[in-house]
């Protein structure tokens, strides 16, 4: 799944509207799915686009797709506000419940994945909302500025700072799990003499 | 873990695995529910959207429900004041006033019996259909489905019609019916929410993985420096991790 929809969309009017939504619509809907797997997403890609169409003079004609995920971004904040006090126990399974695990082709691919999707979920909040949005989507670093209302510079660096920070648990994970392997295996040994 | 770079392969995974499933509205009908204006937004409109220009009209509903109007024969689905909230109301179930996604609805915040609590929206005259196919304060057969990410919607039941006409899931509870999704919810309610040790979460989460007569399951610790256990499943390979994590932090209002 691409970003890169440059193409200068007639954003005007009904027609402009009708093509921003199938143009943009199926994207925006697995975005919403991927990144805020607690929201209802349909209705957030709905009331985007409803916003959208209030709004379609101001639209970027060039950047359609960071303009909505921007948008789409602060429905959900303004959404979740008030239900993320009783739904906060829920947030990290249902990040696992929505990415279930293909099948790689060894049990060391699988392993590793399960290791990053533990990392990604002890990461902050911000860090794994734009890691998901980056890894679904090929967004520049304009777009995310666009979606954050940061400048470009600023984009750098989160998303910089969020890879490292990844990798750091990752790794931490990595040590912790030879840890455990190490344990298992002198227990092993004590158990066969 | 070899070198490969995490990120990369979080990136693989995402896009082979992310949902590509149609939304249950068509483009056409949304585009005309939305540009017709019976389209009415079930969250509500963001106080601030970056660069944009002021909004041109505001929504001036000091309401916590949401308002909708049908654009032929419609519908109308009565306000009540529920106070400053009203702008942004909070989603917990959410009462539709008819057999349709796009029908109005009344937002209630942290329902804990949706069905029961539409009933009495309906009952007290806050949702009214207006072509008077429901008389008002009427309950009509109620039917509750789960919408996208565990939203409890209640509909008007139309000819006995389910959930499954909406491509809905019905909201009841699915322990018998699929057990991996019965263990990951007993792991957030027994263990998750414990803060256990380790130790402790291995054995409850045996514990439940033999009640619901679960074989061949492994438990992998990813460690962690945290106090509490976090234990997450994964049915195609039949694993639960555990993770150490810090506690959830108290709630706040």
């Amino acid at each position: 799944m691409s970003a890169d929809d440059r193409s200068d969309l007639p954003l005007s009017g009904r027609s402009g509207f009708d093509q921003l939504v199938r143009g943009q619509r199926s994207a925006l809907l697995a975005h919403v799915r991927l990144v805020y797997p607690n929201a209802d997403a349909e209705a957030v890609v709905n009331d985007t686009l409803s916003i959208a169409w209030q709004r379609l003079d101001d639209a970027p004609i060039d950047t359609p797709t960071a303009w909505l995920r921007s948008i789409a971004r602060y429905v959900v904040l303004n959404s979740t506000r008030g239900e993320r006090r009783w739904r906060a126990l829920n947030d990290r399974v249902a990040l696992l419940e929505v990415q279930p695990f293909v099948d790689p082709p060894d049990t060391d691919a699988r392993l590793q994945l399960t290791m990053v999707v533990a990392a990604l979920e002890r990461l902050g909040s911000q860090d794994r909302e734009l890691l998901l949005m980056l890894a679904l989507e090929d967004l520049s670093t304009d777009d995310v500025a666009t979606i954050y209302d940061v400048t470009e510079t600023a984009a750098k660096v989160r998303i910089s700072r969020a890879r490292k920070r990844l990798r750091a648990a990752v790794a931490s994970a990595d040590v912790a799990a030879g840890r455990a392997a190490t344990t298992t295996s002198n227990a092993e040994r004590r158990r066969s003499r | 873990m070899n070198p490969s770079d995490p990120f990369e392969i979080l990136r693989t995974h995402v896009r082979s695995v992310t949902s590509d499933e149609p939304p249950v509205i068509d483009d056409t009908e949304l585009v005309n529910a939305i540009v017709s204006g019976r389209y009415t937004p079930t969250t509500s409109t963001p106080d601030f959207v970056p660069r944009l220009r002021p909004r041109r009209t505001r929504r001036r509903i000091a309401v916590g429900v949401a308002v909708a109007f049908a654009a032929s024969g419609g519908f109308a689905v009565a306000a009540s004041n529920w106070g400053e909230e009203a702008s942004r109301p909070e989603r917990g179930a959410s009462c539709y006033s008819e057999f349709s996604l796009l029908s109005g609805q009344v937002v209630l915040s942290g329902s804990v019996d949706p069905l029961g609590d539409c009933a009495e929206m309906w009952r007290a005259g806050k949702i009214v259909v207006a072509d008077g196919s429901i008389a008002p304060g009427t309950v009509p057969p109620l039917v509750a489905c789960v919408s996208d990410q565990d939203a409890v919607v209640v509909f008007p039941s139309i000819d006995g019609r389910g959930c499954g006409a909406l491509g809905l899931p019905d909201a009841i509870p699915s322990d018998d019916v699929d057990p991996v999704a019965a263990l990951a919810l007993r792991l957030v309610d027994e263990v998750n929410a414990k803060c256990m040790s380790f130790d402790e979460a291995q054995q409850e989460t045996e514990k439940i993985l033999h009640s619901l007569r679960l074989s061949g399951w492994r438990i992998v610790d990813l460690g962690g420096t945290g106090a509490c256990s976090f234990a997450s499943a994964d049915g195609d390979v039949r694993v639960v991790t555990l993770s150490l994590l810090p506690p959830f932090p108290p709630v706040t209002n």
